[in-house]
């Protein structure tokens, strides 16, 4: 089995970039749908790059059974609606999630909460159905504690309130897609080579596209420019996620609402931001810190990604774009510095 | 005759009076001595602290004494220094002195020059830098 590194240090050499004897070439493309999420993986030529496609989706499948709000027959749905009771027999996949989850909540002090579904369910934003009446709002807001509860290592799961696992699910979607095509043998740890994987905004990258190259993502222009706001490079092992209201914004009894619930709250938070991207190591943390960012709202955000360290971009509703400096260190392209 | 003064003899009793009262004087004048003697004690015993504080106020008095020479010391050493300084004023006056002279020679080599020139014209455009190309985009993950 091939190792993973972790993501480059800031001005270190890169290995990945380094010439080797593998030869440069374009990368290739393969697309489809996951998560409810447009899916591709863009990769160094290689005669392996369908089996790592076929890892990916498979991956892919296994992760939306297990942790879709939205499918009638997944794990979380038996999971949420038996809640608070406990459930016997749920899979590593989602174990691990919640596990994760878990501990994302504790990180980031609560600002990370996915047990605010009947908040979001308030404000439209409504998944499988739920049996029972299910928590108030004020019960999701006010809860404090765990996201589950688990009789020693092996025993049945409880969770205490339903929960929503749609961005740190993909984000953890993300690292064990490509960990399964590393595990796989793509020969992305040769100089020169590499993949990523992109679903629906949410990236993760392991080596480079070819000699000499990085990874260029653009940062979408969420009040729908055909320009990027920004664009970074990635090398290595690296991540980036978006926590946007630029596609999931409704009204909803005459009042704007979108799907980032600040569980301090219980209502749509981030005051006077559209967009918040992070860049990092692992997909997952990426999800979790740019939702936790989005919330401090655009008055906020600075102070918490700078005390965090975080590389962070994010977009004002009065059109700017903001980065710490962790960020512009990865940052090749600035709309309006142009 | 010589019997006769010895007939006259000196009565004992005038003796004894006389004895009594050189022993009372005596007396009298040793108790003046004894209570002379303890006043002076006492007011020793009374001077004692002010001698002290005016031997404190001899030592203080010395310690200002000396500081006092130093501050005379230091004002010595301003004078001097500020002398020097007077003398520096004085260059810096002169060649400030030049200075607007030279400064009045180019106002007049400037009122001669023209008010305002052509530049030639040049035609070009500038065109924004446009984003490089990306291998994709990172947008609302909807979750």
């Amino acid at each position: 089995m091939l190792a993973v590194r972790a993501g480059v240090a800031d001005g270190a050499p890169d290995p990945w970039a380094a010439a080797g004897s593998v030869a440069s070439t374009e990368p290739e493309r393969r697309s489809g749908r996951a998560l409810g999420s447009p899916l591709s993986l863009l990769a160094t030529k290689a005669a392996d790059l369908d089996a790592a496609w076929v890892a990916v989706q498979a991956v892919m499948g296994e992760v939306d059974l297990a942790m879709s709000r939205f499918r009638e027959d997944s794990e979380l749905t038996r999971c949420n609606r038996r809640s608070p009771g406990s459930v016997a027999g749920v899979s590593r996949p989602l174990t691990r999630a919640l596990t994760q989850a878990d501990r994302a909540m504790r990180v980031t002090g609560g600002m990370f909460d996915p047990r605010v579904v009947a908040a979001l369910e308030a404000v439209g934003y409504v998944g499988a159905a739920q049996t029972g009446p299910g928590p108030s709002i004020a019960t999701a807001r006010a809860a404090p504690g765990r996201v589950l509860h688990r009789d020693g290592r092996d025993g049945p799961i409880s969770l205490p309130a339903p929960v929503d696992l749609g961005g740190i699910g993909k984000g953890l979607a993300l690292r064990w897609a490509a960990d399964a095509v590393v595990r796989g043998g793509f020969h992305a740890v040769a100089p020169g080579t590499g993949f990523l994987i992109d679903a629906g905004g949410d990236i993760v990258t392991v080596g480079v596209p070819s000699v000499g190259e990085r990874w260029r993502i653009g940062i979408e222009d969420p009040r729908g420019g055909a320009e990027p706001l920004a664009v970074l490079e990635l090398s290595g092992r690296a991540a980036v996620a978006t926590s946007s209201i630029q596609r999931l914004r409704w009204d909803h009894k005459g009042v704007a609402a979108h799907h980032l619930i600040d569980p301090r709250t219980g209502e749509p938070g981030g005051d006077g931001l559209l967009a918040v991207t992070v860049a990092g190591p692992d997909p997952a943390w990426a999800e979790v810190w740019s939702k936790t960012l989005f919330l401090e709202g655009a008055d906020g955000i600075a102070h918490a990604a700078r005390r965090r360290g975080l590389a962070a971009w994010w977009a004002t509703e009065d059109g700017r774009i903001e980065m710490t400096p962790a960020a512009r260190v990865r940052t090749v392209w600035v709309a309006g510095e142009a | 005759m010589i019997d006769r003064l010895r007939s006259v003899r000196t009565p004992p009793h005038i003796g004894i009076l006389l004895g009594l009262s050189t022993g009372a004087y005596a007396m009298t004048l040793g108790g003046v001595t004894l209570l002379q003697s303890i006043s002076e004690a006492a007011l020793i015993a009374d001077r004692t602290p002010a001698v002290a504080a005016i031997q404190i106020l001899q030592q203080q008095h010395t310690v200002l004494d000396q500081r006092l020479a130093r501050a005379r010391s230091a004002y010595e050493q301003a004078a001097a220094a500020y002398a020097s300084g007077g003398t520096d004023v004085a260059t810096l006056e002169a060649s400030l002195a030049e200075l607007a002279s030279a400064v009045s020679e180019i106002k007049g080599s400037a009122a001669s020059l023209p008010t305002s020139f052509r530049l030639p014209a040049i035609s070009t455009s500038v065109r924004a830098i446009k984003a490089p190309a990306v291998h994709t985009n990172t947008a609302a993950s909807g979750g």
